[in-house]
């Protein structure tokens, strides 16, 4: 089944909503759709720390831990990370998630 | 029907000395406008005698995110410096493609976060002033000598934690290496200058594992033992900081002096951005009229499409930089200088600002220290008032791959 998946962006106040298909990860939900401040310089290879998000706390427990190197690649972030950091290239969308909200950081 | 258009009456853009007189960016608007991509056969450095040549921004982002379809195995620059596919010269960062890149890249990523990055301002605008303090004591000098080869030579060197009785050697040696780039050899000459930097940089990392410090030879030295990163990726890698990290700013900061010296309406412009708080912007607006990095190579790994233009597996594309940088579409009014444009192309994963630094895995990490080396240069000569003329010609050098400024004899007049 392929269904669809929505989330939420949330940017110094304004919210961006897109749908995608079960299995896009955040950080392409995003660029696909030009929301600003996921820049997602290295498409997704988790090589750089440009698609930081801040996942709503209601949220955070549904996704799966993040993996060592994504936590090293945290380090590496424009905005200093929070215990509910994570780099949107490393969150699928699913049916789990439909809904989810992240924080862009501002300075991203 | 797969049409190739190849142009008689284009210069050979295989051939750096094209480069010496300028960048040909009349050409580029012409391949830029025509359908597909345009083919210019070449004699050596491709596996297909020939590449093509990508000059739409949309185009050049699209090659240089698809690692999967364009890869930089076999090099990431014209002439390929890795043509077997299977050199010594694999084991380097710019020649691996996911997932080894992504695993050697990490290594050292990290390290140059924008917040870390921040950190190094202090310490920079001191080797900035201190430059500037040196140089400015004469009325007429080399400014690329003076300034552009010295500031981020030294500032390289700090990042990497090379002792500064070793620096002099560690710049002429990057000079070497640069220029055995652009040789005839399939990267012969490159791979022995390499390694002989990195030998010396192995050293070093065993200095670092035994007194560490807060630098990146000992970030490497301590990924290397930990078995993240293996030898010949350690010294590969450390060697491809050193040259990325001076090279491109080098040539950025001879042709900022250059472009304040011979174009007033730029000064001006330049000097009231400043004023305005838009320092970010100037930057970026400096990097993409200059383009540094003119361009770079991959190779197709199956029979694919691009462009508009059906390409073989084994071609190369050049993805030319200096042309996606004036592309119309990207870029309205692309000849003129404007750090005040409000609608540079929001295109994923390169910034938004221009193709300067790249896209996708291979995107430049260096680019958050090149950004500050070249505000802070521009932020000091100006709260020093300082005005430059030419004193003589520029010189340019013969790169296809770098926009190269050798020299630049320049008069100061200061207040």
């Amino acid at each position: 089944m392929s269904g669809k998946s929505k989330v939420v962006f949330v940017r110094g106040g304004h919210r961006t909503e897109v749908e995608v298909l079960v299995g896009t990860s955040a950080m392409h939900a995003a660029t696909d759709n030009l929301v600003g401040g996921i820049v997602g310089e290295c498409g997704g290879d988790l090589s750089c720390a440009t698609c930081h998000v801040f996942v709503d706390p209601d949220w955070f427990d549904r996704l799966a831990p993040a993996g060592a190197d994504e936590r090293d690649m945290l380090e590496a972030t424009s905005e200093e990370p929070t215990e509910f950091s994570r780099l949107s290239c490393q969150v699928p969308c699913t049916a789990e998630t439909d809904g989810i909200v992240l924080h862009v950081p501002e300075s991203q | 029907m797969t049409i190739t258009t190849e142009l008689s009456d284009v210069p050979d853009l295989g051939d750096p000395e094209t480069f010496r007189a300028g960048v040909p960016y009349d050409v580029y608007d012409r391949l830029r406008a025509l359908p597909g991509l345009v083919w210019q056969p070449a004699d050596y450095g491709t596996l297909t005698g020939g590449f093509w040549l990508v000059t739409r921004y949309d185009d050049v982002a699209e090659v240089l995110q698809d690692p999967e379809r364009f890869s930089s195995r076999f090099g990431s620059v014209y002439p390929l410096l890795n043509p077997t596919g299977d050199g010594p010269l694999s084991m380097q960062i710019v020649h691996q493609d996911p997932p080894e890149h992504s695993r050697v890249r990490r290594a050292a990523a990290k390290s140059f976060g924008p917040r870390v990055v921040a950190n190094f301002e202090s310490w920079i605008r001191e080797v900035v002033v201190q430059t500037l303090d040196d140089a400015l004591r004469r009325e007429r000098f080399d400014w690329v000598l003076e300034v552009a080869r010295f500031i981020p030579s030294r500032v390289i060197a700090q990042v990497l934690g090379v002792p500064l009785d070793r620096r002099t050697y560690i710049v002429d040696a990057t000079i070497e290496i640069f220029k055995s780039q652009s040789l005839d050899d399939g990267g012969a000459t490159f791979v022995e200058q390499c390694m002989k930097v990195g030998e010396y940089l192995t050293q070093l990392g065993k200095e670092k594992l035994l007194n560490p410090a807060d630098d990146m030879t000992t970030v490497l030295a301590q990924s290397l033992e930990n078995g993240e990163i293996d030898l010949p990726e350690y010294q590969l890698y450390a060697v491809s900081l050193l040259i990325a990290g001076f090279e491109t700013t080098h040539t950025t900061i001879a042709h900022v002096a250059h472009l304040l010296a011979t174009d007033p309406a730029i000064r001006s412009t330049a000097a009231r951005a400043l004023e305005e708080g838009k320092a970010g912007a100037l930057v970026d607006e400096f990097l993409r009229y200059i383009t540094p990095a003119m361009r770079f190579a991959r190779v197709a790994t199956r029979d694919t499409e691009i462009g508009g233009q059906a390409v073989k597996q084994n071609d190369v594309l050049q993805v030319v930089f200096s042309a996606a940088n004036r592309d119309p579409s990207a870029f309205p009014r692309p000849n003129e200088f404007d750090p005040f444009r409000v609608d540079p192309k929001p295109a994923a994963g390169t910034g938004g600002a221009g193709m300067v630094f790249g896209a996708g895995p291979h995107r430049c990490i260096g680019h958050v220290l090149a950004k500050l080396e070249i505000r802070i240069l521009l932020e000091e000569l100006l709260a020093r008032k300082v005005t430059l003329s030419m004193e003589g010609q520029a010189v340019r050098g013969a790169s296809g791959v770098v926009n190269s400024l050798t020299a630049l004899p320049v008069s100061v007049a200061v207040g």
